[in-house]
């Protein structure tokens, strides 16, 4: 079997999970019971939490959060983008800013129009915002995730901590 | 293997190792999570299965530019050689995976593309008794992409690994070709 496939056919999965958007349907709750702000941003926790969970196998659970949070901006990010974040900043009180300059799956969003555009970008970037949040969550920190961008395809991720679970004080 | 199925065999190849790529397991773990969805969102699994085999259509709709543009490919002068290229080249360069032609009909408009390894279907098992199709998108790609081009095809899987199969087999026939509409537009303008 191979450990690739095509990053396109990837962007266009993504373009047509992220339609499947059904409005109207209340708060949206996963299976494990947590609360997620959107459908895709759920559906890109449960990627990230079993993604994490795959690579992680073999590692030490991290000692404080700027320690997960680096595991994320170089393994994580590497195994998906085979490149790392471009630029980590932190106000060492539970906020970090992780910038990727070339954040591929935004590469071939393309409208005519202005607002369909702005939508349709929100809406892709709900999913990476989810996979950092359930990659965290893997990791035992409980945190939101917000994305936002520049001159595409430059984005950046505004990771807020709001705790840990029991396992992570434990470590 | 005729001497164009081996030619293919290797544009494939050639292009695969230059398609910028994403880690496969993150793709499954995201094609599966997607399905797991569709199960819950839809009680009837024709439903679910139908849907993917749509959103596959839409994929294979764009699919198509990059595979013209990315491999280099011209017209195909018939059915059996479309086939030929999409096992070999269209599947190669995308999933990875080299893909074998069989099954030809006396007519040569249906074939069957048995697929030995499928990457989607890493680390699944699907409920016993049940009708889901768990790949029913690659169907839709190749419908999408094919009626891109001006052929009506129907694609169903017919064997699945999953189900207990031995072999994934897509069963692909060629209904019809369409024929190019753009001329009447122009001359009304």
């Amino acid at each position: 079997m191979p450990d690739a496939v095509a990053e396109c056919l990837f962007e266009m999965l993504l373009t047509e999970a992220v339609k499947l958007d059904f409005p109207g349907e209340g708060p949206i709750i996963g299976p494990s019971g947590e609360t997620a702000s959107s459908r895709p941003e759920l559906h890109g926790y449960e990627v990230g939490y079993r993604f994490v969970e795959r690579i992680a196998q073999a590692r030490a659970l991290a000692a404080d959060h700027l320690e997960a949070i680096k595991f994320i901006c170089k393994d994580v990010w590497n195994e998906i983008f085979g490149k790392q974040i471009d630029k980590l900043q932190t106000n060492h009180r539970g906020v970090f800013v992780l910038k990727d300059y070339t954040f591929r799956w935004l590469a071939r969003v393309s409208s005519d129009d202005a607002e369909a555009m702005k939508r349709v970008t929100a809406n892709i970037l709900q999913f990476p915002c989810g996979v950092l949040r359930g990659a965290l969550a893997n990791l035992g920190i409980v945190a939101t995730v917000t994305a936002e961008y520049g001159t595409l395809p430059s984005c950046s991720f505004s990771i807020r901590i709001q705790g840990n679970d029991a396992r992570f004080d434990k470590a | 293997m005729s001497a164009s199925s081996k030619s293919h065999a290797r544009i494939g190849e050639q292009v695969w190792a230059k398609m910028p790529k994403i880690n496969a397991e993150f793709f499954c773990l995201t094609y599966g999570t997607m399905v797991v969805q569709l199960m819950k969102d839809f009680e009837d699994v024709r439903e679910v299965n139908k849907k993917l085999e749509s959103m596959g259509h839409g994929i294979g709709m764009r699919l198509i530019d990059e595979f013209l543009a990315k491999s280099g490919i011209n017209n195909c002068h018939d059915f059996s050689e479309t086939c030929d290229v999409i096992a070999k080249v269209a599947f190669k360069m995308f999933l990875g995976v080299g893909v074998d032609v069989a099954n030809w009909n006396a007519d040569k408009t249906a074939c069957s593309l048995l697929l030995y390894d499928n990457p989607l279907n890493d680390f699944v098992e699907i409920p016993p008794n049940t009708n889901l199709l768990y790949s029913n998108i690659l169907c839709g790609v190749i419908r999408g992409a094919l009626e891109m081009i001006m052929m009506k095809v129907d694609a169903f899987f017919v064997r699945d690994v999953l189900r207990g199969d031995d072999v994934n087999e897509i069963r692909v026939e060629l209904k019809e070709r369409m024929v190019s509409e753009m001329d009447d537009q122009y001359k009304e303008g």
